[in-house]
């Protein structure tokens, strides 16, 4: 496959074949090497034949491997004459990262943090197979489908300024419970307030380092102050409705006579009955994932409570942001020298809209929105805010994590015979985890430096980095 | 870079999620050897007695639809059941039907520990082919 240079954090894939539009990923030239090891730019390819896709199939620095599209893959479709993949939001619809600060200092949390970390390992059930304290009841999922975040907010887990710091307040539009399948009501029953497993957490950080402090400020981030970042989705509600209508998109296909390099890929025009029912369950899967980040959000504010003998007075705590990166928005962006309205694709990547933008929260428009880019419970997780640059090349979008270097297998190998609970704790992380294999899976050494992923957006333009956050604690499924 | 597990399945590298070549001699050995790789990633089956029995039967136009519905049924079942598979018999009844009798126990944390949560089989690359007289896919998994 032939890619070029565009600039020194950007490379282009030319369009041939059935591409519709060029690919375009933005990494250096070192972290480029490690992206060609495994399938992504393939995938890069691959999307770049949706039907509608505009200006360019684009890949963050964090790409690899997923299926469909990478991960770290970005798709703005034509919003009336174009098609919605299921597989490019992914089965953990509205998988996103939410980071809260408070008043404490590494000094106020160190004496206790094993207490603190094993205090969220019990309150927030984590790991495969773990049931929340929420049994939903019918009422309940029509409150979720209609008000995600709000819903949580009025059965006491959280307050109102919660939600005017969550992307879209955490309230999505055109929920329709009857497009949600009953096998996916009987999933997600359970599963409210449950953290998952695999690359889900809950960190526990120190405000480490400022790039840029006034706007560190406007976040409410100081140096030294205790904070926590925490991921996950829609749980196996999401998943069950991406199943649902991957199935219902692949006969749509067959009967339209729509070929896709890779079947994972399959959509549906977006004014079909397809696609709308499943926009309508989607919606009801996003604001599920709002309410349960939500949801432990004030599980982890009880944690601080019940370890420290403390009240909210003293905690101060304060929610910075709660943003996707599993997601599909239609939005406006500027194509061939108008303005377009795309149906954006966001497969593990951030929005990151700049300062001014109306849908970010009032207290932000005068710098920009939040963005996280989580670590490898170790090395650092970054702080970004969006540029116009973001509006102007990536749809408003930015990266979401590390992103994973070694398989799964891999790093189970690189594990073999090594302590790794031991090994992060001597390095002043205390971590706790149900399964000692998700550990080993999620080693350090298995990302990539999130630092080199943070540079190449700076570099690039589409983000600015803000913060570094240096983890202490950390729980897992 | 191959793992050799057993006669029916080997793990192969995937940088993100989790990917399993299976084989079987027909399509019904194939489906029921492409189950139990699945299952035997979600917990270790030595220590699950087959106490429940379960039955399900999946359709589908082509044989890859037939492999995905059949797994994500046995995923649902695993998940909505709290159920842990050891046992299973496949069926195929004519190209574009399976049908799966599955044994196994809910799962009791004192004595499973659930290796690994699957969000889901995906259709990514598959096709199920011929290879040395063996039914052959590369399936990719979701974690």
């Amino acid at each position: 496959m032939r890619i070029e240079k565009v600039h020194d954090n950007l490379w282009e894939i030319p369009r041939t074949g059935g591409m519709l539009v060029p690919g375009r990923v933005y990494t250096s030239e070192k972290m480029l090497a490690q992206i060609k090891d495994d399938r992504a730019l393939e995938q890069v390819v691959n999307i770049a034949h949706l039907p509608g896709i505009q200006k360019y199939s684009i890949a963050m620095p964090d790409i690899h491997w997923g299926y469909g599209f990478p991960i770290g893959g970005i798709a703005g479709v034509d919003a009336d004459e174009g098609v919605i993949s299921p597989g490019g939001v992914g089965y953990d619809i509205n998988c996103g990262v939410r980071l809260m600060t408070t008043e404490l200092t590494e000094g106020d949390v160190r004496p206790r943090l094993r207490g603190l970390v094993t205090e969220l390992y019990k309150k927030i059930p984590s790991g495969a197979g773990m049931s929340g304290d929420f049994k939903l009841l019918k009422d309940d999922y029509k409150g979720i489908f209609n008000k995600g975040s709000r819903w949580a907010v009025e059965r006491g887990c959280g307050r109102e300024d919660d939600l005017l710091k969550t992307e879209d307040s955490g309230q999505f539009p055109g929920a329709d419970p009857g497009a949600v399948s009953r096998r996916a009501y009987i999933i997600g029953k359970e599963q409210i307030g449950t953290l998952g497993s695999g690359n889900h957490f809950v960190e526990v950080d120190v405000v480490d380092k400022l790039f840029s402090p006034g706007v560190a400020e406007v976040f409410g981030l100081r140096p030294g102050a205790v904070c926590v970042l925490i991921h996950s989705g829609s749980r196996g509600f999401g998943h069950q409705i991406c199943t649902d209508y991957i199935d219902t998109m692949i006969s749509y296909m067959r009967r339209e006579g729509i070929n896709l390099p890779d079947k994972q890929l399959a959509c549906a025009h977006i004014h079909s009955s397809e696609a709308r029912g499943y926009l309508a369950a989607f919606s009801a899967a996003v604001n599920y994932a709002w309410a349960n980040r939500q949801i432990i959000m004030h599980s982890v504010r009880n944690a601080f409570y019940d370890t420290f003998g403390i009240t909210e007075r003293e905690l101060g705590s304060s929610l910075v942001y709660d943003v996707s990166h599993n997601i599909a928005k239609f939005e406006e962006h500027k194509v061939n020298g108008g303005i377009k309205r795309v149906c954006v694709h966001r497969k593990g990547a951030t929005r990151a809209f700049p300062k001014g933008h109306v849908q970010i929260p009032e207290v932000y428009r005068e710098v920009g929105q939040p963005v996280f880019i989580p670590g490898d419970m170790c090395r650092g997780s970054y702080v970004l805010v969006g540029t116009e640059a973001s509006m102007e090349e990536t749809f408003g979008t930015c990266c979401h994590g590390a992103g994973r270097m070694l398989s799964r297998r891999m790093a189970l190998k690189a594990a073999r015979g090594r302590n790794i609970f031991e090994e992060l704790n001597e390095r002043g992380v205390v971590v706790i985890a149900r399964g000692k294999r998700t550990v080993a899976e999620e080693m350090p050494e298995a990302y990539k430096d999130a630092e080199d992923v943070c540079d190449v957006v700076h570099n690039a333009g589409i983000a600015h980095k803000v913060a570094k956050l240096r983890p202490i604690g950390v729980i897992k499924g | 870079m191959l793992e050799f597990n057993s006669m029916s399945y080997e793990l192969l590298d995937h940088t993100a999620d989790l990917s399993i070549r299976v084989t079987g001699r027909s399509f019904g050995e194939f489906l029921r050897n492409a189950s139990l790789a699945m299952t035997e990633q979600i917990a270790d089956t030595d220590r699950v007695e087959p106490s429940v029995k379960e039955v399900i039967e999946e359709t589908g136009e082509t044989k890859e639809e037939i492999l995905v519905r059949l797994l994500n049924e046995i995923l649902y079942l695993h998940e909505t059941g709290k159920l842990v598979f050891k046992d299973i018999r496949v069926e195929v009844s004519n190209e574009n039907k399976a049908a799966a009798e599955l044994w196994g126990e809910k799962y009791d944390f004192a004595k499973h520990e659930l290796a690994l949560e699957i969000k889901a089989v995906t259709y990514h690359g598959l096709k199920i082919e011929m290879v040395n007289d063996k039914f052959t896919a590369d399936i990719v998994f979701d974690i």
